[in-house]
């Protein structure tokens, strides 16, 4: 309820701006603060939501300044509207190319990607004299205009500046609560989990380069009308620099930490003028010192001063496990959508060969999992257990072979294709994604049949919001059906392992999928934990699921696996029922070793 | 995670005595004098890459400004300057001049650089001040500006003699051009190819430009030669042309050589060896300071290399000068913003690089000079066109 | 056309030196070092000074290199150290941070004027065989070399060289063998401010000194690692001398004025094509 009045109160002060700012020289900088607010803004929703860095928005910045001079100088202001529109669509085009790079690069490989395309945006500015006239610049550039009432000056201006960043915020932060930006965090903490789960991460990773460039355009429009000249000068890698700090200084990843940065960046170094020929030095410092003593930025900075001062509340505390089993209510996820086909095998290999290099991981596998099975896959450390996941959940393409799901052929499919299909997946090493709540990371997996676009969401439209609430119902269901519904809004990482590794279960089951292929899923946990997952995959399938089991404990996997396949080296040596696997001399001799057997035949006698 | 608490509280009270400096700072300005200065503000590049074009001419005005005060300032009231950075950004350069406006200043000296006056320039006109700048590129004083004045002689000017030196004195007919590729250079090269069309019906044979960050211009310098140029006109910043010269004399490259006006300051801050650059000419708006016999320059020089270190170049002279005209306007038509502007279009001022008149453009100078620099150190000027 | 190799050459080998001694620091912490250019920067100054106390050449090196190498210190306790666990931006915006101060530092401590450095040769030239070279290029490739053979003599013959690697490889294993990480990157960027050192020395008189001689050297630098492929020592090298031929070459066949682009849009397309450059490492993340 704080929020509303918090947000009033910034609004009435956000208008009397001008009304208290009276001089010039105040005016434009709380107006240069809008425009590199609103570009600071546009760069978060590339590296804040997407967690993919550009050091290029300069050249972004750039186009639609450029755009909308060329389009106004020396007319008429109400060409601004259409100019305005303009720059953030011809920007928002280049955005897309600059996003279809960044899909095969990563990391640091993306941040001089995006720098050579600031340094080559910045050589055309400059010398591509016939269209952007070079250092002479493009003057005359009129004030924004109805027509009747032009934005003539900072005070009329300011009203202009704060309308599109509000809206700007706004749609950002729509967008950041939406199931497109949980979707971008996935892609952001863990981008293989993200497409399992069914995210088109290459359509979203382009369409976020895409919102981002189209802000940054407008920001540039805006830019070129306020200063009515603009030349080259302004849009070098400096500035893409200073967008960055002000983001990382503001608070990455935050709807109002991008603001604040650019605010305290655009005045620090004009309030640092008093210090004369030291200010840039200061300044430079400050940037540096910010960063080291800051690490959650200035946003994070006052959050953490608020919570000390006023809400006298210490961080939240490390969960520990409950030493009692988790207790499911007894309205179990009723049973799943899609009819059983009528062949009894939902996942046929034939023939699957995976080589890397000169290793051959997987050779002329053939394996079928039966609808309604719980299905173990064993075998010693590298014998391709976990490859046969990875090509069977479309992360590699099998080098030959063939892979049918229901009957569809899956070999060459993108990850989030086959999830689509039904078939969804937990990862050995947890890949849950980390800045998410439990819920949030069970609702990235949660699809509705009619699903709001990009417009819905970003207009908030009735069917959009229904949506939400629908998809919370069924991550809701997901979380009940493993028993997590307490832990709810838990930050993943304050939960210990082996809760950690069933929001995984619950994340894929939330897809609603025919088959689920679990990795190792008992990898970490204590005889009693192990218990409890015991109970869970049997749940699993009682609630219609197929299970794959890839599992290195024997217990377990003969306590729940109708059938089992016994990898080595690649090939499949046997299968069958646990007994008979249990009896299989080639599996005992060649995989099993003779004390473990001892142990194998201890435990099926109890 | 220990020792990041104390830092953290070191930081915030280094960052409250910072707001609290910049609030005084802010505050200060509403105190009144009972005598009020005469405020006249500068905004010039004083940190960055450009900072060479700043700090010689906000030393040079100041002495102008001192020397005036000392002599009863504006009918008994003190000259102040107000200073501000313009940094390498024209953003940061209308920042500059919105600071300096709020001081509510007389008359504005702006930078000589042409793209951050064409910034500052509509914000001057609006506000109807007087602002006076030493751009060479032409178009700046072809915007219809009333308030924009040029201490400095436009391109025009000193292409045209360029060109006629390179023609009728040298008797040279393949002129190549190597420039750097921005709005200085380009409006060399543009300047050079008009006169050689207009003077003489010719075409450079070789045009090769270069980006302000190469160090290296040995593709340039080849493509001269490739080409056959007779003689090389050169268009650049200091430093660039200063390579320029060693890298010509490297490669052998015995046509003539003429730099602009940067290599006279590459020439007189020491940039290129004595040895590179003998025989070779530069373009200037006027003999270099330190070489005039003239008492009040060799004083003014004297002056200068005492307070900065350094030797004055034309260019900071003009600055002197052109802050010794509006001090002399000031006196004659008074302070108001009007009259300055009718006093600076007006008046004929006799400065220390020459005379300064303004042209229905606001152009105050017009004088170009031929330099050659001697084997034995010294620099002979050749060729002078001066106003008449 | 010798002429022109010859040149780009020399050029070449001083992006490697600076590309190579960025790499050195990439490896050890996996953190861009933004403010390498000024790095670079700042040893030229400190050259200048030196020279200007009357110091023979090779005292003034020698005086460049002692400085760059406690600077390398400071630099990694400072700025590398307290953002150590911290993600990989923070570094590159603390960099960048960095190189604004030092490019006000040197102007406030030597002045707005470019320097100019008198080279140990002065600008006489080598004729070969119709080709003219410059001693300070033929100077530059044969530093650059010795700077390569020293540089793997140390890294794959010396005990303090296993340990860099290792460190470099695995920072927590190289742990449990008892190398003490923190210790081996502070020597990492000690040896490659003294590579900066080495750079600045050798472009100082043939550049002339200003604040923004490092920026154009670390935008090369950054092709160069890129072409080598992120993470190779050779590569770094080799990437140095193709963007020092390639610019060059476009500039006198292409053109001069978009030869930044040019080169910059190759980057970016080998960026696409060879995502893990011609040395590379593998950038995929594992499954």
């Amino acid at each position: 309820m704080r929020r509303p009045a918090i947000l009033l109160l910034l609004f009435v002060i956000a208008l009397a701006v001008p009304l208290v700012v009276s001089s010039n020289y105040y005016l434009r900088l709380v107006n240069l603060a809008l425009i590199f607010g609103l570009l600071a803004v546009s760069l978060n929703v590339v590296l804040g939501y997407a967690g993919q860095l550009s050091l290029g928005h300069a050249g972004l910045f750039g186009i639609g300044a450029y755009v909308t001079a060329l389009m106004t100088a020396g007319h008429s202001g109400t060409l601004f509207w259409p100019a305005f529109v303009l720059s953030g669509l011809v920007t928002g085009a280049v955005g897309l190319l600059i996003g279809f790079p960044a899909l095969r690069l990563k990391g640091h490989y993306l941040a001089l990607a995006t720098l050579g395309f600031g340094e080559i945006m910045r050589n055309l500015f400059f010398n591509w004299r016939e269209v952007t006239h070079g250092m002479d610049g493009i003057g005359n550039i009129p004030p924004p205009s109805l027509g009747f009432f032009a934005f003539t000056g900072d005070t009329r201006f300011y009203y202009l500046g704060l309308l599109m960043l509000a809206v700007a915020m706004l749609l950002v932060h729509r967008l950041e609560r939406s199931k497109y930006g949980r979707m971008l965090a996935a892609i952001r903490d863990a981008e293989l989990a993200a497409g399992v789960v069914g995210v088109n991460v290459p359509r979203l990773k382009v369409t976020a380069f895409f919102i981002s460039a189209v802000l940054a355009g407008c920001a540039g429009s805006l830019y070129a009308h306020l200063t009515s000249f603009i030349s080259p000068d302004v849009f070098v890698f400096d500035v893409s620099a200073q967008v960055l700090s002000m983001v990382l200084i503001g608070g990455i990843g935050t709807t109002w930490g991008p603001v604040l940065g650019a605010v305290v960046l655009t005045f620090l170094p004009e309030m640092l003028r008093v210090s004369k020929s030291y200010y840039q030095l200061i300044y430079g410092a400050g940037i540096a010192a910010m960063i080291i003593f800051f690490p959650g930025g200035l946003l994070g900075m006052a959050r953490a001063c608020w919570r000390l001062l006023v809400a006298k509340k210490a961080p939240e505390d490390v969960l520990y496990a409950s030493t009692e089993p988790s207790t499911p209510p007894a309205d179990a996820m009723s049973p799943l959508p899609q009819s059983r086909t009528g062949s009894s095998a939902l996942l046929v290999a034939e023939g699957v060969t995976m080589r890397f290099g000169g290793l051959v991981a997987l050779k002329d596998l053939a394996l079928d999992v039966r609808e309604g099975e719980i299905h173990a896959l064993i075998g010693p450390n590298g014998s391709g257990k976990s490859t046969f996941i990875n090509v069977a959940s479309g992360i590699y393409t099998p080098t030959s072979g063939r892979i049918a799901f229901a009957n569809e052929s899956i070999v060459g499919r993108k990850p989030w294709l086959i999830a689509g299909l039904g078939l969804a997946r937990t990862f050995q090493n947890l890949r849950l994604f980390q800045s998410l709540s439990v819920i949030e990371n069970v609702l990235v997996g949660c699809r509705t049949s009619d699903a709001a676009g990009w417009f819905g969401v970003l207009a908030s439209t009735a069917k959009a919001k229904s949506e939400g609430i629908e998809l919370q119902r069924m991550a809701e269901e997901a979380l009940n059906f493993v028993g997590l519904a307490q832990f709810r809004d838990r930050p993943i990482r304050t939960l210990p392992h082996e809760q950690q590794r069933i929001v995984e279960v619950a994340r894929a089951i939330a897809m609603r999928p025919r088959l689920i292929m679990l990795d190792e899923p008992a990898a970490g946990m204590n005889p009693a934990e192990v218990d409890r997952l015991i109970e869970r995959i049997r749940r699993l399938r009682d609630a219609g699921m197929t299970i794959l089991l890839v599992e290195h404990n024997m217990p377990l996997v003969m306590k729940v696996a109708d059938r089992i396949t016994v990898l080595n080296h690649g090939r499949k040596i046997a299968e069958g029922d646990p007994s008979s696997i249990r009896d299989n001399p080639e599996v005992i001799e060649a995989y099993l070793g003779h004390s473990t057997r001892k142990r194998l035949l201890q435990h099926a006698a109890s | 995670m220990k020792n990041r608490r104390p830092a953290s509280r070191h930081l915030s009270r280094l960052i409250a005595s910072v707001a609290a400096v910049a609030s005084l700072a802010i505050a200060a300005p509403t105190g009144a004098a009972a005598q009020q200065p005469v405020k006249v503000g500068v905004v010039l590049p004083l940190t960055s890459v450009l900072a060479a074009y700043g700090k010689p001419y906000q030393d040079a005005m100041q002495m102008a400004v001192d020397e005036a005060n000392k002599t009863g300032g504006i009918n008994g009231r003190q000259i102040e300057l107000v200073v501000e950075d313009s940094q390498a950004s024209n953003t940061v350069a209308i920042n500059a001049l919105n600071k300096v406006m709020q001081s509510d200043p007389v008359a504005v000296f702006g930078p000589a650089l042409g793209t951050q006056i064409l910034a500052l320039m509509p914000m001057t006109e609006r506000d109807k001040i007087t602002l006076i700048g030493g751009p060479s590129t032409r178009r700046v004083s072809q915007q219809g500006a009333k308030y924009f004045f040029r201490n400095s002689p436009h391109d025009a000017i000193s292409k045209e003699n360029t060109t006629r030196f390179l023609v009728d004195d040298l008797g040279k007919k393949k002129i190549g051009i190597m420039h750097v590729g921005n709005e200085w250079g380009y409006s060399g090269r543009d300047n050079v190819t008009e006169f050689l069309d207009k003077l003489y019906k010719l075409k450079p044979v070789s045009i090769a430009s270069y980006q302000p960050t190469d160090k290296d211009l040995t593709a340039q310098i080849l493509q001269m030669q490739r080409d056959g140029a007779d003689a090389i006109v050169i268009q650049g910043h200091p430093v660039d042309e200063a390579l320029a010269m060693r890298q010509t004399k490297q490669l052998n490259v015995n046509v003539p050589v003429i730099g602009s006006g940067s290599l006279c300051f590459a020439y007189l801050r020491n940039l290129v060896d004595p040895a590179d650059i003998a025989g070779r000419y530069c373009e200037a708006p006027g003999p270099l300071p330190s070489l005039s016999k003239d008492k009040s320059v060799v004083d003014f020089v004297a002056a200068y290399k005492a307070k900065t270190g350094f030797a004055p170049e034309i260019y900071t002279l003009q600055y002197y000068d052109s802050m010794g005209m509006l001090i002399e306007v000031m006196r004659k038509y008074g302070v108001d913003r009007e009259k300055i502007r009718e006093g600076m279009s007006q008046l004929s001022y006799k400065g220390l690089a020459g005379t300064y008149k303004a042209d229905e453009e606001g152009n105050l100078r017009h004088d170009s000079v031929i330099m050659e620099f001697m084997p034995d150190r010294t620099v002979k000027v050749i060729r002078e066109k001066r106003q008449s | 056309m010798a002429q022109v190799f010859a040149t780009g050459l020399a050029m070449g080998c001083i992006y490697a030196l600076v590309g190579l001694s960025f790499i050195l620091i990439y490896n050890a912490t996996h953190g861009l070092n933004f403010a390498h250019g000024e790095l670079v920067m700042l040893s030229a100054f400190v050259f200048y000074s030196a020279i200007s106390t009357g110091a023979p050449y090779w005292a003034a090196v020698l005086m460049t290199f002692i400085a760059m190498a406690l600077f390398g210190a400071v630099y990694q306790r400072l700025l590398f150290f307290p953002l150590r666990d911290r993600p990989m931006l923070a570094f590159v915006i603390a960099t960048i941070g960095f190189s604004i101060f030092a490019r006000n530092l040197a102007l406030l401590v030597w002045g707005p004027n470019p320097l100019r450095v008198p080279s140990a040769f002065g600008s006489s030239s080598v004729d070969l065989m119709g080709v003219v070279l410059a001693p300070e290029q033929l100077f530059i490739v044969a530093v650059t070399i010795c700077v390569l053979i020293a540089q793997y003599a140390v890294f794959f013959h010396t005990d303090l060289g296993r340990r860099l690697r290792a460190t470099a490889q695995n920072v927590e294993m190289a742990q449990l063998m008892g190398i003490r990480p923190n210790r081996m990157i502070a020597i990492t960027f000690v040896v490659s401010a003294v590579l900066c050192g080495i750079a600045g020395v050798l472009v100082a008189p043939i550049f002339l000194v200003d604040t923004d001689i490092g920026l154009n050297l670390i935008l090369k630098a950054f092709i160069a690692v890129i072409i080598g492929g992120f993470g190779s020592v050779p590569g770094a090298v080799v990437g140095g001398i193709v963007v020092g031929l390639l610019e060059i070459l476009v500039a006198v066949f292409i053109s001069s004025v978009y030869k930044d682009s040019i080169c910059f849009a190759l980057l970016i397309f080998l960026l696409i094509a060879f995502p893990q450059g011609i040395f590379g490492e593998r950038v995929a993340e594992k499954a």
